[in-house]
């Protein structure tokens, strides 16, 4: 379906931007954790795509400067860059990053999905049907869809082979 | 078979409970009267039969939903194939169509969900059946028994795969949203996590002391939630292996937990006589609790409620039956039962009800007891009364 574009994607570093991990029993109950850009970073960096063993992160189709969050307003949006700019994976890597957004977050959060200003030849149509709630959710009903999206978010990523079970 | 050894059995008409007719009732209506305030109310005769709306429609009103009237009470035969025995658990196949009943010896009952008349059996495990489960994409059940070993099974009954899962009986059994994996609890005191294509051990759950007896993943988070012996309620990260809380409220072993498809509430029910509504989001107190009537005269050695079911539709409405075989149903909100059928009374239970599940569309409950019966439940009807005119009363093709 996807395969035979970009088979030579550039590998970026995913080491910056990481948060020190604290133990449960460190965490101040008290304090309230404000949900910040690193934090949506975190939850949809790891996503990975379904063309290349690879996360979204490592292909630089997400980055932190890319991801604005309003905590009070309760409003978050993301940028992502297509590896190329025919890509046609985009609406699926941009529905894996709304699913996961909408399944992590409260839900009082608005999330926007879009392609990074002029990095892909139909932009326009991409972030339209990514902003489509009906087209969204009529996607996620699609059975074959969804385990792709589901093998996405797995952190395994979609390249193992079909074992006859399942799938 | 004809000759001098035909036996006549008593023509019985069989009580079907058939959907349909609401199906074809809310498809009117929802033309006509598109919200709940247009839709003229259903009048407490008989005769407004016709215009019972299927248990999802409804939507500011949880007790149109419960059932409570006797459907139908199906007991295997005893014979070289089938064994009268405890049911131990139950679950609907997921489009409604038939309830898998697992009993003692090891043997999985279909009945079918309309006529509630007996299909199939079939000899599933060796031991004891003690947790089934579907999942989520419907296409497979996997199945505990007590002597720990789980089994894969497709949407058509063939058995798929074998797996020596556990030390000691299999308790409890639920499947992540995506299906890639699914966490079984059992009574050898661990939670795991398996990968459901390969089958192998991902990830073990170490926390509880004692037998765990039930446990369930969310709705769509990576948490489970399980309860256990100890009496205690843990939620885990599936992610991470760790325990992100411990609840300790509960006084006895917790025997039954369920996430809300809500996302944030979920409710436990123990040996303690209580159920628990907690909210995930504050998890200093409890939302709510339900308290099981104290019932004077009962005298068993064992108390407390043994399995739970939340309605589909209803967020605020649920089901749960206790020891004694008596079933309640509860809205959020009101302390006291707002139906029951308690054991005892003509049609209902007589032993420990073991497990309950709700019919996917909501309009059935289904109850799988230690006297050897599984006993269908339907709404009554408008004008009946709670337990209905005449239980069981044959008359096909009501809705």
């Amino acid at each position: 379906d996807f395969s035979g574009q970009n088979e030579n994607p550039v590998v970026f570093d995913t080491s910056s931007n990481r948060r020190a991990i604290i133990p449960l029993e460190q965490e101040n109950d008290n304090v309230i954790d404000e949900i910040d850009s690193l934090e949506i970073f975190d939850l949809i960096r790891d996503i990975f795509d379904p063309e290349h063993p690879l996360t979204l992160e490592a292909l630089n189709v997400l980055a932190l400067k890319n991801v604005t969050v309003d905590a009070n307003a309760g409003h978050v949006h993301v940028f992502f860059t297509p590896t190329v700019p025919h890509c046609s994976a985009s609406t699926l890597i941009g529905l894996c990053i709304r699913v996961k957004l909408q399944r992590s977050l409260p839900s009082n959060f608005k999330v926007d999905v879009e392609i990074t200003p002029g990095m892909h030849l139909q932009e326009e149509q991409v972030n339209k049907q990514l902003a489509d709630k009906e087209r969204v959710a009529a996607a996620l009903e699609n059975d074959h869809l969804i385990s792709v999206v589901h093998k996405c978010l797995s952190g395994k990523g979609v390249m193992d082979d079909d074992h006859g079970l399942g799938g | 078979m004809d000759g001098p050894n035909k036996r006549f059995r008593k023509q019985t008409k069989r009580k079907a409970v058939d959907f349909n007719s609401t199906l074809m009732a809310e498809i009117h209506s929802r033309v006509l009267f598109p919200d709940n305030l247009n839709r003229p109310e259903l009048q407490p005769c008989i005769a407004f039969d016709k215009d019972l709306l299927p248990a999802a429609s409804v939507k500011d009103n949880p007790a149109s939903c419960v059932c409570t009237k006797l459907a139908d009470t199906s007991v295997n035969k005893n014979n070289a194939f089938s064994h009268r025995c405890p049911v131990f658990a139950i679950a609907w196949t997921p489009e409604g169509r038939g309830l898998i009943a697992g009993n003692s010896q090891g043997e999985f009952t279909l009945w079918d969900g309309f006529e509630f008349n007996f299909l199939t059996i079939w000899q599933a495990h060796d031991t004891a059946v003690q947790a089934i489960t579907w999942s989520h994409n419907n296409e497979f059940m996997v199945t505990g028994d007590k002597a720990g070993t789980l089994k894969y099974w497709m949407n058509n009954m063939n058995e798929v795969k074998k797996i020596s899962g556990h030390s000691n009986a299999v308790r409890s059994l639920s499947f992540a949203l995506s299906d890639l994996k699914f966490v079984s609890a059992s009574d050898d005191h661990a939670i795991k996590i398996w990968d459901f294509e390969t089958g192998a051990l991902e990830r073990e759950l170490g926390g509880h002391r004692w037998d765990v007896k039930c446990c369930q993943w969310h709705p769509y988070k990576p948490l489970i939630l399980s309860g256990s012996k100890d009496n205690k309620v843990k939620l885990w990260d599936a992610r991470t292996g760790t325990c992100l809380d411990t609840i300790h409220v509960n006084k006895s072993t917790v025997r039954c937990c369920e996430w809300s498809k809500n996302g944030n509430w979920f409710v436990t029910g123990g040996k303690d006589q209580k159920l628990r509504l907690h909210d995930m989001r504050n998890m200093s107190e409890e939302l709510f609790v339900f308290t099981m009537p104290e019932r004077a005269g009962i005298n068993v050695k064992e108390k407390g409620v043994t399995a739970l079911g939340l309605h589909p539709f209803r967020e605020t409405l649920l089901a749960s039956a206790d020891y004694t075989g008596s079933v309640y149903h509860w809205t959020v909100g009101t302390e006291a039962p707002i139906a029951q059928r308690l054991s005892g009374e003509q049609g209902a239970h007589e032993q420990c009800v073991w497990g309950l599940a709700w019919h996917p569309l909501g309009h059935l409950l289904a109850s799988g007891s230690n006297d050897h019966t599984v006993k269908f439940w339907c709404r009554p009807r408008p004008g009946e009364g709670l337990t209905g005119a005449k239980d069981g009363d044959a008359a096909a093709g009501d809705p």
